[in-house]
């Protein structure tokens, strides 16, 4: 027993010495560490009863046979590293040779077959010493896969797969004369990791869960940010959002800027205002990493990215379109993607890597794609458009911007703050209540997101220093621009006023001047057939600029005629139509013809324009352009 | 049409047929030496804005909606 004891403090301080933990993976880890330590044998010999037995009277809740504990860390703070670092604890004190990792999304699952391959920079299980060769089970070997009783075999799946979404993980392999869920199932020491596992549970995905207990695993951890609580679940450590932005070690501050929506906006103009100021907060981003590159060798400028979140596709292709065409983004330095469009192996790529340096990826638009596994250290700002754009909307997608490209706050707060834009939905008093009912923190403590108004933030910061620069005149050149201008159109007034319309019903009223009397409200006042003609004739041309009394006037005083007509008025009977009634439908129907007939131009001259030199203000870090072109090379 | 005030200012009116554009605005104020100068029109282009001449320029649409009528 002492010597089993003494084997798992030497695994247990070499993988804490490897892992260089964070204080809360350390915390983490020291709690498995406890578990496995307070256990009378190692896995593989300990029998599912007598293990449940066991962690029962230390307190845990096991209810169905499994033990499942959960880790719950604040998105930033180093589930993936925390999960190898446990993995390999549990290899190399002889608990396990068998691991299975379930992530429910592509994206993740990729991403954990590349970390899990000795070679990756970033290698999972922190030292090839620790985990020489592991033994691994991908999709695509799925069927072919040997495993080893000499090396740790990994299996990496989605949750899917295992529970009837790949009919390949039950069928019978010709190469192990098993199914993997057979092999698995058999296995006496087969430990489950299953990342973002706040999916498992809901009632959709409840097969997952009973997918994984078919296994019969000796342990079942899950990592998530967002934790649920039922039965069966063990909380084993605890490291949230508000306690990691309170603490302010890991990951970028928060500050969610707010500004009250111009009533007279369109939709489209409103998404434009607030992608325009999301795109200044940017360059101040840029400006920021730029500086700190240039001080430190260990650092390579990255470019920051704002995350543009959609309402549908046709709404992000619109917003895409829009900062091609009127913002001068390149398509290099834009990324839209939605369920709409077929991601290429070549975006899917640009999208993992838009936080290495030389990436010129700026602006990610998506329709809640990116909303797990995306896990890049460069985005900078976040704005959520329309509906979105709550401060519930920021809390789900913040968890995107909160890595920081350099592991640590760098002490510039452009820098080092993750920008979330709330504009037009909810006010500051709105916001701040939902911050304070979200995070659930005391006035003293101080609020773990900053929360201003879009105003407030801009004076409180200093501007960014500018210097003028000249883009000097290669060569002095003539451009010949025609002048053009704008026909006016002959007006149509000769339409057929069947198509006019009727007039909805409504009678004149008459005020004598003298008097100040009013008729018409009780008793209708009635005029002669050719009064409304006359006075909604001249109401039409006075109302309409491109009408001329004494070119139109007969033209439309016809026009008035044909439709009073067409409404049953004679010159017998007097007309209870309130003339000016008349003259406001009839003037409509004109203008709307008249601009349906398009404008006709003509050439009047030519102007000659000689450009200069071009004085401009940069901020002061910017080295030159991009990209030069020599003037040779431009009809390329 | 033309006419000239005692103080020489001068008075102009666009043909009824002829719509007054800003081209048109901005040649009749450039060939005009008068003090003061009032333009009459009847219909106008519709980028044609009144209210940007200068002082000295005054335009002014001929009214049309004033209807008399006996009863």
């Amino acid at each position: 027993m002492r010597l089993r004891l003494y084997r798992l403090d030497e695994v247990y301080e070499e993988v804490v010495r490897l892992a260089r933990f964070r204080a809360p993976q350390k915390g983490a880890f020291d709690a498995l560490h406890k578990i496995v330590k307070d256990l009378d044998e190692d896995l593989p010999r300990l029998s599912q009863e007598r293990l449940v037995e066991q962690l029962r009277e230390r307190g845990f809740h096991v209810p169905n046979g499994v033990p499942y504990f959960v880790y719950h860390l604040a998105t930033g703070v180093g589930k993936t590293r925390l999960m190898g670092a446990v993995i390999s604890y549990l290899y190399r004190s002889g608990q396990t040779k068998n691991v299975l990792i379930l992530a429910p999304r592509t994206a993740i699952v990729d991403r954990v077959e590349r970390l899990v391959q000795v070679g990756n920079p970033k290698f999972l299980f922190l030292d090839p010493m620790l985990v020489p060769e592991p033994n691994l089970c991908f999709r695509s070997n799925l069927e072919t896969f040997q495993p080893r009783h000499d090396a740790l075999n990994v299996f990496v799946l989605s949750p899917q797969s295992i529970s009837g979404g790949d009919r390949r993980f039950g069928r019978r392999s010709e190469f192990r004369g098993e199914s993997l869920e057979e092999y698995l199932s058999g296995a006496e020491d087969l430990v489950v990791f299953t990342d973002e596992a706040h999916h498992l549970g809901a009632d959709n995905e409840a097969a997952w869960t009973s997918a994984i207990h078919a296994l019969r695993p000796k342990l079942h951890f899950g990592l998530t940010a967002t934790p649920k609580a039922g039965p069966g679940v063990n909380v084993l450590y605890s490291y949230d959002l508000t306690q990691c932005l309170q603490e302010g070690l890991f990951t970028k501050a928060v500050d969610v800027l707010v500004d009250g929506r111009d009533e007279a906006m369109s939709d489209e103009e409103w998404d434009r205002y607030t992608i325009d100021y999301a795109l200044r907060r940017l360059e101040r981003k840029r400006e920021a990493l730029r500086l700190y590159a240039d001080r430190r060798e260990d650092f390579d400028f990255v470019e920051p990215v704002a995350l543009i979140c959609a309402r549908d596709i046709a709404h992000a292709e619109e917003v895409a379109g829009w900062l091609v065409d009127r913002r001068a983004i390149t398509p290099d330095q834009l990324l839209v993607t939605h369920s709409g469009r077929t991601q290429t192996e070549e975006d899917i790529a640009r999208l993992v890597a838009i936080d290495q340096p030389g990436a010129k990826i700026r602006l990610v638009v998506n329709v809640f794609q990116l909303t797990e596994g995306w896990d890049v250290t460069n985005v900078y700002v976040i704005a959520p458009l329309r509906a979105m754009a709550t401060f519930q909307g920021a809390v789900q997608t913040m968890g995107r911007g909160l890595r920081l490209p350099a592991g640590k706050r760098v002490g510039d707060p452009d820098a080092d703050v993750l920008d979330v834009l709330c504009f037009g939905r909810e006010n500051l008093e709105e916001i701040l209540k939902a911050a304070t009912e979200t995070f659930g923190v005391e006035a003293e403590a101080g609020p773990p997101v900053g929360v201003a108004t879009k105003d407030e933030k801009e004076e409180s910061e200093p501007p960014i220093p500018r210097k003028q620069i000249v883009i000097p005149l290669i060569r002095p050149v003539e451009l010949m621009m025609p002048n053009v201008r704008q026909v006016p159109a002959d007006p149509p007034l000769d339409f057929d006023v069947a198509t006019a319309g009727d007039l909805a019903g409504g009678a004149a009223t008459a005020i004598d001047l003298a008097s100040l009397e009013t008729t018409g409200l009780d008793e209708r006042v009635g005029y002669d057939f050719d009064d409304v003609l006359r006075i909604a004739a001249a109401r039409i041309v006075a109302g309409l600029r491109y009408l001329s009394d004494v070119k139109h006037g007969s033209s439309v005083e016809d026009l008035v005629r044909r439709f009073l007509e067409s409404l049953g008025a004679s010159h017998e009977t007097p007309l209870y139509t309130d003339p000016v009634k008349v003259a406001i439908h009839l003037s409509d129907e004109i203008d709307r013809r008249y601009r349906l007939q398009g404008g006709a131009y003509e050439q009047a001259g030519v102007s000659i324009v000689r450009p200069t030199d071009v004085t401009w203000l940069i901020p002061e870090g910017l080295a030159g352009p991009v990209d030069r072109v020599d003037v040779s090379q431009w009809h390329q | 049409m033309k006419g000239e005030a005692r103080d020489g200012g001068r008075a102009l009116v666009v043909p009824p047929d002829e719509h007054l554009t800003p081209d048109l605005a901005a040649r009749l104020i450039s060939e005009s030496d008068a003090p003061s100068l009032t333009v009459f029109y009847y219909m106008s282009a519709e980028d044609f804005d009144p209210s940007l001449a200068p002082p000295e320029a005054t335009f002014q649409r001929v009214p049309s909606e004033i209807t008399l009528f006996e009863r």
